[in-house]
């Protein structure tokens, strides 16, 4: 792990009934990809939410960059931190182009004057695979489109850290695929990505680290083959899964159910 | 797509803007040939020409600025609540603004109406959007059929409150009739140096909506994205909640109320120039002022020398294209 970027201490949601964290603390490195996984409810998204600044009430600490999210300026945390929720949707429709130019200028204020738009969308264009998208109506296009262009507007203004919730549930396994190799690459250049994921396999493939949740707490945290052991997968997501390597990347294949037994993982 | 504007569309629109403001002012009780319009301005003394230059030219460029302000107050309702069927009349902020100049019409009140117009009208229209936003909040209400109909209802308690006032603070000295027909929709006609008044106001809106317009381009992916992207999100749905109920103010001040303005302008400008609401400010504005520029020298043109309020006619083209609107909204919605 390199520079350390994202500190949570003792973070705590509050919700309904019971805690949707509970003493939650991690560490993430510059340049890393960390997966959160765990089953629903666990407090994946709550916790994704709590980094972005988008989930303000909660206990303990997360420190960014070295700082106190809550000392951050409000402009310096956008340009730093970029936030893609499980479904980015647009009420109005549209065009690509406008909706990466409006992704440019993340962080710039939102007075009279023009965000620098468009000076580095280029890249994003490129990047992303949305040149022959630039004039077609957001809301129009195929879903993996639309994922393409949500992460591609997400990080067209290059944040050092993107926060990224289920950018891959509704793809097809193609696109799926092609979407992890992004942020893989993206992570390559530089940008520490958070990722909310459900698919354990993209997990382990594309992953430099796991962090799972279960039920507002880490069950557990580390390389995608420490987290993904049998036992873990039995006690937190209740299943017996078939497990293997292939290219060096290890496989998960969810088979079974395993029986309510609380003693499975001891 | 969006951005190719290009100058023969703007000269274009630039002629239409002014041809329309040619006819409106040609049009009314009594038509000008065209030697006379250009007499008008060489002897300025006749009394046709008086007419014109004293009362015809403010009385249009009055109608631009109301329909300019509605317009605007429909493109930032419609952005503050993500919802293309929002306007200042359908969500009860212009009822407001008419409550607030009633009062301020018929109550003897100290200060000068110059004054408690503007003021009493702003403040209405301001607390009646505040109480349909509350009244959804408070009802949990998430989708945005429930805030129109919030609208739909404070505008009819709203309404009643109007005649309740015009009932009992009105006797023999004041004129209903007069009251009566600026509620139906009707543009007043000001002298030159009240004009300045409200063509300072509207350019003060125009420059308060463009502030709005990159907060609101964000708005439309939904709080979380619009928070993730730096913007405060409540703070800035109240700042310009203020805003759209300071133009609408405007508008009813100077026009009654006229309905419909701020949905049918938006929504064309957006299909042809696309969301973007910089443009869709400026754009509405000219578009909204060129509209009820239009209507205004209809109405006065029907049936002289009486005059057909203008919230009549703006409602007649309006309710279909609402109706229009609502059912391909109810499409989406089904889809989604």
């Amino acid at each position: 792990m390199g520079k350390i970027v994202i500190v949570a201490d003792s973070l705590t949601v509050a919700g309904n009934g019971r805690d949707r964290l509970s003493g939650v603390s991690f560490a993430i490195g510059e340049g890393e990809t960390v997966g959160i996984i765990g089953p629903n409810g666990a407090g994946k998204s709550t916790l994704l939410a709590a980094l972005a600044g988008v989930e303000r009430q909660w206990k303990g600490s997360i420190h960014v960059a070295g700082r106190a999210l809550r000392d951050w300026k409000r402009q310096a945390y956008a340009r730093a931190v970029a936030y893609l929720p499980q479904e980015f949707r647009s009420q109005w429709a549209l065009a690509v182009e406008d909706l990466m130019a409006i992704g440019g200028t993340r962080g710039q204020g939102f007075g009279w004057v023009q965000g620098s738009a468009g000076t580095n969308a280029e890249w994003a264009f490129e990047a992303f695979d949305l040149v022959g998208l630039r004039d077609r109506i957001f809301n129009t296009l195929s879903g993996g489109e639309k994922a393409r262009v949500a992460l591609a507007a997400s990080v067209v203004s290059r944040p050092r850290v993107l926060l990224a919730d289920e950018p891959v549930a509704s793809l097809d396994p193609l696109h799926q695929l092609e979407a992890m190799a992004r942020l893989r690459g993206l992570a390559e250049d530089g940008t520490t990505v958070v990722i909310v994921l459900h698919d354990l396999t993209m997990a382990a493939r594309f992953c430099d680290r796991l962090i799972l949740l279960d039920a507002g707490r880490v069950a557990c945290s580390g390389t995608p083959d420490s987290v993904l052991q049998p036992d873990w997968l039995a006690k937190v997501y209740r299943i017996e899964a078939v497990t293997g390597t292939h290219d060096g990347a290890r496989f998960v294949v969810p088979w079974s159910r395993v029986a309510p037994n609380p003693d499975v993982a001891k | 797509m969006t951005r190719t504007v290009g100058i023969g569309a703007i000269a274009m629109i630039g002629a239409g803007v002014a041809g329309i403001f040619v006819i409106s002012a040609w049009l009314g009780a009594e038509l000008l040939s065209w030697p006379e319009i250009v007499r008008v301005f060489a002897e300025p003394d006749r009394t046709m020409s008086r007419i014109v230059l004293e009362w015809r030219l403010p009385r249009v460029l009055t109608a631009f600025c109301i329909g300019a302000c509605l317009a605007m107050g429909g493109v930032v309702f419609q952005g503050v609540f993500r919802n293309p069927l929002a306007e200042p009349y359908l969500l009860g902020s212009a009822s407001g603004a008419a409550v607030g100049a009633t009062v301020s019409l018929l109550a003897p009140l100290a200060l000068p109406i110059l004054v408690t117009l503007p003021t009493l009208s702003f403040v209405g229209a301001w607390g009646a959007t505040m109480i349909v936003v509350m009244i959804a909040r408070v009802a949990g209400v998430k989708d945005s059929h429930g805030l129109l109909l919030a609208g739909v209802a404070v505008a009819a308690v709203l309404g009643s409150v109007r005649g309740l006032l015009m009932m009992y603070l009105s006797d023999e000295t004041m004129d209903l009739k007069v009251v009566m027909s600026w509620l139906l929709g009707g543009v007043q006609t000001p002298h030159w140096r009240e004009f300045a008044l409200l063509a300072g106001l509207t350019a003060a809106g125009i420059a308060a909506c463009m502030w709005l317009a990159r907060g609101l381009d964000v708005l439309g992916f939904g709080d979380d994205v619009a928070t993730s992207m730096g913007l405060d999100v409540d703070a800035f749905i109240k700042r310009a909640v203020l805003i759209a109920a300071a133009v609408t103010a405007v508008a009813v001040v100077w026009g009654g109320l006229v309905g419909f303005v701020g949905l049918i302008v938006p929504h064309l400008v957006r299909w042809w120039l696309g969301p973007l609401h910089r443009r869709l400010v400026l754009a509405s504005a000219i578009g909204g002022g060129t509209l009820v520029m239009l209507v205004d020298g209809i109405a006065r043109a029907i049936a002289p020398p009486s005059e057909v309020p203008l919230g009549l006619l703006t409602a007649l083209i309006g309710g279909p294209f609402f109706i229009a609107v609502l059912a391909k909204e109810s499409r989406r919605w089904a889809r989604s």
